[in-house]
């Protein structure tokens, strides 16, 4: 999976007051995990992964996806300029 | 005597290759036409190839004589029909070596989204955006061919890979055409839990593949990520030790390796081959994964291990592959390991900057420049050139 860049964690960070590197961490470890089983044979563990994954979020990050969406738009179109002549 | 050839034909904003051999960098194609000439710069350039994204509708519909001028030298000319389209759905970009079965990656733009609970499809905004597709296949091709780590160029092996691209705007929005699959918050993975969907998708195409580079175009998933190959160990393997254990190098694979990528990724970023990485490895005998997590042990992990305890020293040696033995990386690059971490990664080959495995978008100039560790080029290395030679 790609790697979290640096300053959408500070995004998180600025989106979401009290949330901590640690709190980050624990998601993507859970994240990291999931796509370590076997999607064939170990449906269950992942569904399970998703729900602890999903608290996590909802719990001190509800703003996850916005803020990962406007970052994204961000760089993409930062990647672009750094392209062009 | 022209030292090249064209693939296929040339039709506006579709994509152009042409081939042969000691191709320069500095290489531009030269429409000539009775009333003058366009030069087109191609997106990527290998000494076997020169890829141009789309070929631009400056370059006038008709017959065209075309050079290439590379190296301070202009070639002799060969005919080209340029067209106005449509462009094709499936592109051979380059043939590799002629053979029954050659090693192939595939870039398929993806016609439908799966949502996380998997009970609605969608289609796919890239169906739309042809452009954005085609650019994004080029940055693929940049970021695998010719960024500072050469895991797929190394003695030219690129030159005996076959390049696909497949682009069917026609597709419903249903499961069977469901290559991505969104997984909350904001990543985008191929089908969970039916990953030989990209097989039978691809034999609609009379494509066999061992990676697929699954281009999409959602907005909110954006994260991308992969699933390994499953080797189809029944078949040609070539065996390896690692750690004395004896294990396969599967010739062929029963899956393809399969990554999501956004047509938007951030081009300066080296998630096309990071996540290349893992797709290219094996679930059973060898994934290469994630380092930039501590994660859990489990499995046979080809570039990580596990201490006992996190105070524990790194330990010098890292594992002997085919009687070699790699040493361990006691810094985790520049970067240093957490604390609370008890994994540890095999030597890097630049340790001035993150593994390619691990945060590139640490690196204190550009992930561009970042590089797999020793253990991990050797053992893909080894694993690429098993399924090149089937």
């Amino acid at each position: 999976m790609e790697p979290l860049h640096p300053d959408l964690r500070a995004a998180l960070k600025a989106a979401h007051p009290g949330l901590t590197d640690a709190q980050i961490d624990q998601h993507e470890e859970l994240l990291a995990q999931q796509f370590l089983l076997d999607p064939e044979t170990q449906e269950a563990e992942t569904r399970a992964l998703d729900r602890r994954r999903e608290q996590l979020i909802q719990q001190y990050m509800p703003n996850f996806q916005q803020v990962a969406q406007m970052f994204h738009q961000r760089r993409a179109a930062d990647g672009e300029s750094l392209r062009s002549p | 005597m022209a030292e090249f050839t064209a693939v296929g034909d040339a039709i506006h904003n579709d994509f152009f290759v042409v081939t042969g051999s000691s191709f320069a960098d500095d290489l531009q194609l030269l429409f000539e036409t009775a009333v003058g000439t366009v030069t087109v710069a191609p997106n990527v350039v290998r000494p076997q190839l020169a890829f141009v994204a789309q070929l631009p509708a400056s370059v006038p519909t008709g017959r065209h004589w075309l050079r290439l001028r590379h190296g301070g030298t202009t070639t002799e000319r060969i005919p080209v029909e340029v067209t106005a389209g449509p462009p094709y759905t499936v592109c051979v970009l380059y043939s590799g070596r002629p053979k029954p079965s050659p090693y192939t990656i595939v870039f398929v733009a993806n016609p439908a989204i799966e949502s996380q609970a998997g009970d609605t499809f969608n289609a796919d905004p890239v169906l739309t955006n042809r452009a954005g597709y085609h650019s994004a296949v080029a940055y693929c091709l940049q970021n695998i061919l010719r960024e500072t780590e050469d895991l797929l160029r190394a003695g030219g092996t690129d030159a005996q890979m076959r390049f696909v691209s497949v682009f069917d705007a026609t597709l419903a929005a249903q499961q069977e055409n469901a290559l991505a699959h969104e997984v909350s918050p904001n990543i985008m993975e191929t089908p969970f839990n039916r990953l030989g969907v990209l097989a039978s998708f691809l034999t609609r195409f009379h494509e066999v593949a061992d990676v697929v580079f699954v281009l999409h175009g959602s907005t909110t998933h954006t994260r991308a990520s992969a699933w390994f190959t499953r080797d189809d160990n029944s078949r040609p393997t070539v065996p390896f030790t690692y750690d004395g254990v004896a294990r396969q190098h599967g010739r062929f694979s029963s899956i393809p390796g399969s990554c999501a990528i956004p047509v938007t990724e951030d081009t300066t970023a080296m998630t096309a081959l990071h996540e290349f990485g893992h797709a290219a490895s094996d679930f059973n005998n060898g994934r290469v994964v994630d380092l930039y997590v501590n994660g859990t042990a489990g499995g046979f992990m080809a570039n990580k291990k596990f201490r006992a305890q996190a105070t524990d020293p790194v330990p010098a040696n890292f594992a002997t592959y085919n009687g070699t033995n790699y040493n361990s990386d006691p810094n985790r690059d520049a970067l240093g390991y957490p604390a609370t971490w008890t994994s540890y990664h095999p030597q890097p080959i630049d340790a001035t900057r993150p593994n390619l495995m691990d945060n590139f978008f640490l690196s204190f100039d550009t992930p561009l420049r970042c590089r797999l560790d020793q253990l991990t080029y050797a053992w893909m290395r080894d694993r690429l050139l098993a399924k090149l030679g089937r």
